[in-house]
Formats: C-alpha cells, sequence, structure tokens
C-alpha cells in the first residue's frame, strides 16, 4: 500500500474511533500556509493528509493530530489511537517505525 | 495589545508581530470571524487547534460579559481595560500548543500526548463553567514533558461581585483536578486557586 493511499485508509478508521472528533493536519502552520498559497497560485485545492504517512528505518511512520470528544478521556482515546493504527500497519504485513499521537485539543 | 470594547470582548491589537499571533491570525482576526457567525469558512482558522482554543475562550468571555453585564451597562466605556487585556493576553498565550505532555503507552513505538495548550483549555474551560467565574492565569510548575513528574498548578481567577470566594475557590480547584485526571497522565501534587479580581459591573460601582 502507497503512503497516501494508508494516510486515507487509517484517516478513515481513525475516524470511526468513539471520541475522536477532528484530525488536524499533522504539518506546521508554515507547510499549510505555503500549500494554500502554492494551491491559490495554480487555482488547484490544496491537499492535505490528514494523517502523515512516511517510510521510516523501522517501518512505516505515521503522525496524527487530533481533537477529541470531551465525553471521553483524551488519554484513553489516545491509546486507542495508537492500537488500531498499529494493529492495521501489522494487519497489512508492515513493520511500525513509530505512531504518534497528539490531542491538539479536547472539546 | 488594547481593549477596545470590553462588554463586547472585543479587542483591538496594535503592533502585533508574528509572536502574538495564534497560527498566523492575531486575536482581533479571530473575534471578528465570530462576529461574523465563522462564516466565510476559513480553514486556517478552522483547521487550528489553538484558533479553535482562542475562538472558544472569546466565546465564554462573551457570555460570562452577557451574564454578568446588563444592557446599560455594556454600553458605557470600561472603567478598568488592564483587567480584561489580562485575560485576553492569557487566552493568546495559552491558545499555543506549547509543550507536549506525554501519555503513557507500554510499546515503546508510541508517542502520544496532549499539547500543553490543550491541557490549559481544559483547565479554562473546566474554571470557566462554574457560573460567575473566568480564569486568568495557569501555571503549571514542573517538567511536564516528563511523564510521572510531580506539577504543582497555579490557577489565577476572577469572579463576578456577590459570588461567595470562599465557596468558590474549592469548586474551581475540584473541576480543575477532576478533569485532568480524566483527560492527562499529569501528576499534580499541589493546586493552588488564587481569586485575584471580582468583577464589579457598572450599576455596582455606581
Amino acid at each position: 500500500m502507497t503512503t497516501s493511499l494508508m494516510s486515507d485508509t487509517l484517516a478513515e478508521l481513525v475516524g470511526t474511533i468513539p471520541g475522536v472528533m477532528t484530525l488536524y493536519s499533522p504539518e506546521p502552520v508554515i507547510a499549510r500556509a505555503a500549500k494554500v498559497a502554492l494551491a491559490t497560485v495554480l487555482r488547484s485545492p490544496a491537499t492535505t493528509d490528514r494523517i502523515q504517512v512516511t517510510d521510516g528505518p523501522a517501518g512505516v511512520h505515521v503522525s496524527v493530530h487530533l481533537g477529541v470528544s470531551r465525553t471521553q478521556s483524551a488519554a484513553a482515546v489516545c491509546r486507542d489511537v495508537y492500537e488500531h493504527i498499529s494493529s492495521a500497519i501489522r494487519a497489512d504485513g508492515q513493520d511500525v517505525d513509530r505512531i504518534v499521537v497528539k490531542v491538539g485539543r479536547v472539546s | 495589545m488594547k481593549n477596545s470594547d470590553a462588554a463586547d470582548g472585543g479587542v483591538e491589537v496594535s503592533d502585533t508581530t508574528p509572536g502574538e499571533m495564534i497560527d498566523g491570525y492575531t486575536l482581533d482576526e479571530l473575534a471578528d470571524y465570530l462576529d461574523r457567525g465563522q462564516r466565510p469558512r476559513d480553514p486556517g482558522i478552522d483547521d487550528s487547534p489553538a484558533c479553535q482554543i482562542a475562538l472558544a475562550g472569546l466565546r465564554r468571555l462573551r457570555r460570562f460579559n452577557d451574564t454578568f453585564l446588563d444592557d446599560e451597562a455594556a454600553a458605557e466605556p470600561p472603567r478598568d481595560e488592564s483587567w480584561i487585556s489580562a485575560l485576553l493576553e492569557n487566552l493568546r498565550v495559552d491558545a499555543h500548543a506549547g509543550r507536549s505532555v506525554p501519555i503513557a503507552h507500554p510499546d515503546p513505538e508510541a508517542t502520544l500526548s496532549v499539547t500543553e495548550g490543550a491541557v490549559k483549555d481544559l483547565i479554562r474551560r473546566a474554571g470557566d463553567d462554574i457560573g460567575g467565574v473566568l480564569i486568568g492565569k495557569i501555571r503549571l510548575q514542573g517538567d511536564v514533558t516528563v511523564p510521572g513528574e510531580p506539577i504543582d498548578l497555579d490557577v489565577e481567577a476572577t469572579v463576578a461581585w456577590g459570588e461567595n470566594i470562599p465557596s468558590l475557590a474549592p469548586l474551581i480547584r475540584t473541576a480543575v483536578l477532576r478533569d485532568l485526571c480524566h483527560h492527562t497522565d499529569l501528576v499534580v501534587v499541589a493546586a493552588d486557586v488564587t481569586i485575584t479580581d471580582v468583577y464589579v459591573p457598572e450599576e455596582e460601582q455606581a
């Protein structure tokens, strides 16, 4: 599976986990702003992977930036997201290098 | 930063530097976005947790003003702009992601965390949701980036005129600790709540 396809698949998976409200772009603000500016010039929609998937030294490296619901424990949702992503990658026959899950807002 | 309309929770920001912005936006721009009903949609704001935290804080500030100021008082120029300017400054500073507060997991491949901005938003909201309270400065003292490290928490709050301060302070403390315990792995060994201001509406001052 390509990293882009895996990003879409994982985003869909994470979106179904109870307590997950939003997937923020894991890219820094400046990188996002540059993409938007470029897209404006090119008159094409700015696309950003909601989950960043790259090849790391020991396997797949995943970064997720979440907004979670206040009704669930943010720490528990964070662990849940990790477990789901880890299982999905291993089920795809790949190794995990690192999975970074960050909660940016509890709403 | 100066406040131009305390009753509305609005702000007028002058001489803004990039460091004073929240993911590329000033508080003034975020307040305007709120005024427009968040239309037209701005993905830069909507996709930024820091901007969303600041917007939520502005909403609570407005709700506080709406509740504790009557229309006539709201139309009057504020007598002390420093009070609300300080609140807005705290809101701006605390909206930033800041440090990463780790969440424990036994797998070595897992790097799990909550941003310091999200943690401070939890604290602020836990207090603000108690009627007649607005949380001001929040200090997480200690290295929050180290799992299990003991943390001291200092919270300053403003209360509305007529509220019972001795009973509110423990309520704030309990609400904040409950939410921190529920959402994070932080080990809070001391939590101090200081009421730094009493908000007196115009009609009470007259």
